[in-house]
């Protein structure tokens, strides 16, 4: 293809608000780029200056940048094919400021292309090992795509219905990504308080595509997983499990990855018809249920070491550590349980807890277990009190052992004591 | 000494000794080493059939149903899982113990 006949065909494309054609002219690996690649003999940026003022502008200087891009990327100098990339959206961008959300599609790809060449941009160096140069251009392209999330956000002519807002969660998601791959996710407060703060002049949030809110508040969820806000990052997870469709099977699997653990501290426990559904998370999650559920500690601390590495590699290996006083819980309920047969029992000495706990695989010292008991009467999993003097554990008569679904954790104990 | 740290406890205890410090490696449940991205979707949008929201009314986060049943037959999670059972092998086991342990010691139990 002549460089004169891209020219034209791109503008000619543009002008009509052909986003397919355009996706074709503008992304790196179409065919209309090798043509372009394979015709034009000197694709250097001042070979082509000539070319200037030959169609509307910017898309004159828009086709220029985009061969820099490709022939880069054909040479395979990804640095420099990154640099033209987010040259050529910058380009674009000021455009855009004037134009409804008919353009958005051609938007998407092009950042999609973006994010592609940093993270390859961003190999490159780390495999050459210059120590001149930083591998930053992922970060770059956090701000790229920040900046087209503002031209998104600050739309005040357009109708809501052609509104450039109805880009906003896409492109939010985008930057959050960009974000968790560098490992910088405070950055994402910055897009996350620009949304809240105008969420009354954005579209409601059912209206965007399902693809957009469920790939948003994955982001937000895990965000908030990270806090350890779990309430929060539960709703999050929920939505996003119910709402994807079966196919996207990764996605879904990704956001039960935490919901899991999230709920297995709330003794709520994935179904075998869920965990079916899902061999790796059967693989990885179903010896902690049924530890759980039998109250089996010393099953559940062999598992908790054979699954460390992969628990760390999805990151929650303290989610479920924490989900051990869970487990341990249940261990007591049944030594209560074992011993009120066949009337129940309110006293029980703390010798018989330690005996129960050596059977169990944990051998551990009186004073362990009566801190353990302590802990476990702190946290609301056991109603009751502790007679040090006597070795004994005196329960509550009604409900000693509290169902799970109702146990508030106590308010941590910096939290009581800021204000 | 009273003063020798544990380092210098450790440097000289026997050769013989060593093998019983160091475990047997335990196995691993090794890593997957997979893309944790959040992938693109196929399509912009779906439809509620497509999706497992169906089951979302039986989700525990779900408000109660105006019948007032508890019973949730379809969910995909479990809320009340708890096992009464008296009759295991540990909880025979654990009453055989505790008679031994408490034999002679006079404890009392029950209430």
């Amino acid at each position: 293809m002549k460089f004169t006949t891209y020219l034209s065909l791109l503008a000619t494309a543009a002008s009509q608000q052909d986003t397919t054609g355009l996706i074709q002219l503008l992304r790196m690996d179409t065919n209309e780029s090798k043509e372009l690649i394979r015709d034009v003999v000197n694709p250097s940026r001042s070979a082509l200056l000539g070319f200037k003022g030959t169609c509307e502008a910017p898309w004159d200087e828009i086709a220029i940048t985009h061969l820099q891009v490709i022939t880069k990327v054909a040479a395979r100098e990804h640095v420099n094919a990154y640099k033209e990339q987010a040259k050529m959206i910058s380009e674009m961008l000021r455009w855009f400021q004037s134009q409804t959300s008919w353009f958005l599609e051609v938007l998407y790809r092009v950042l999609d292309d973006l994010r592609e060449l940093a993270a390859r941009a961003d190999e490159e160096i780390i495999e050459k090992g210059d120590p001149s140069k930083q591998a930053d251009s992922l970060e770059d392209a956090a701000r790229v795509i920040g900046n087209c999330f503002s031209a998104c956000m600050t739309d005040r002519l357009n109708q809501p219905d052609v509104s450039r807002k109805k880009g906003v969660y896409y492109i939010a998601g985008l930057a959050v990504k960009c974000y968790f791959r560098i490992n910088k996710t405070n950055l994402a407060k910055n897009i996350i308080r620009a949304i809240d703060a105008n969420a009354d002049t954005l579209p409601a949030f059912e209206t965007y595509p399902r693809s957009h809110q469920v790939t948003w508040r994955y982001y937000l969820a895990l965000l908030d997983f990270l806090q350890e806000e779990y309430d929060k990052a539960e709703r999050g997870f929920v939505f996003v499990f119910y709402n994807c469709p079966k196919r996207a099977k990764r996605n879904k699997e990704l956001a039960l990855t935490y919901l899991i653990p999230i709920r297995l501290l709330k003794g709520i426990l994935p179904s075998r018809r869920l965990l079916n559904r899902f061999p790796k998370l059967q693989e990885l999650y179903k010896p902690f249920t049924s530890a759980i559920r039998k109250g089996d500690i010393e099953a559940f601390d062999t598992r908790l070491a054979l699954a460390e590495l992969r628990l760390v590699e999805a990151g929650v290996y303290l989610t479920v550590e924490r989900a051990r006083e869970v487990c341990l819980s249940r261990l007591f309920r049944k030594i209560w349980i074992a011993l009120s047969s066949p009337e129940p029992v309110s006293r029980i000495p703390i010798s018989s807890f330690r005996t129960a706990l050596k059977i169990s695989g944990l051998d551990i010292s009186q004073e362990e277990v009566e801190c353990l008991l302590a802990n476990m009467i702190y946290k609301s999993y056991i109603r009751g009190y502790l007679s040090h003097g006597h070795g004994l554990l005196i329960l509550s008569k009604v409900a000693p052992f509290p169902s799970l679904l109702i146990r508030t954790d106590p308010e941590p104990f910096e939290k009581m004591t800021k204000h | 000494m009273s003063s020798t740290t544990p380092a210098q406890n450790a440097s000289s205890s026997t050769p013989a000794e060593k093998p019983k410090e160091e475990k047997e490696p335990l196995p691993q449940l090794g890593a997957l080493e997979e893309d944790d991205e959040f992938e693109e979707f196929e399509t912009q949008d779906w439809e509620d059939p497509e999706t497992d929201l169906a089951f979302l009314k039986s989700d525990p986060s779900a408000p109660p149903n105006a019948s007032g049943s508890s019973a949730q037959p379809d969910s995909l999670w479990e809320e009340n899982w708890d096992d009464d059972d008296v009759d295991d092998d540990f909880s025979k086991l654990l009453r055989v113990e505790i008679e031994k342990t408490s034999q002679g010691k006079d404890t009392e139990m029950g209430n």
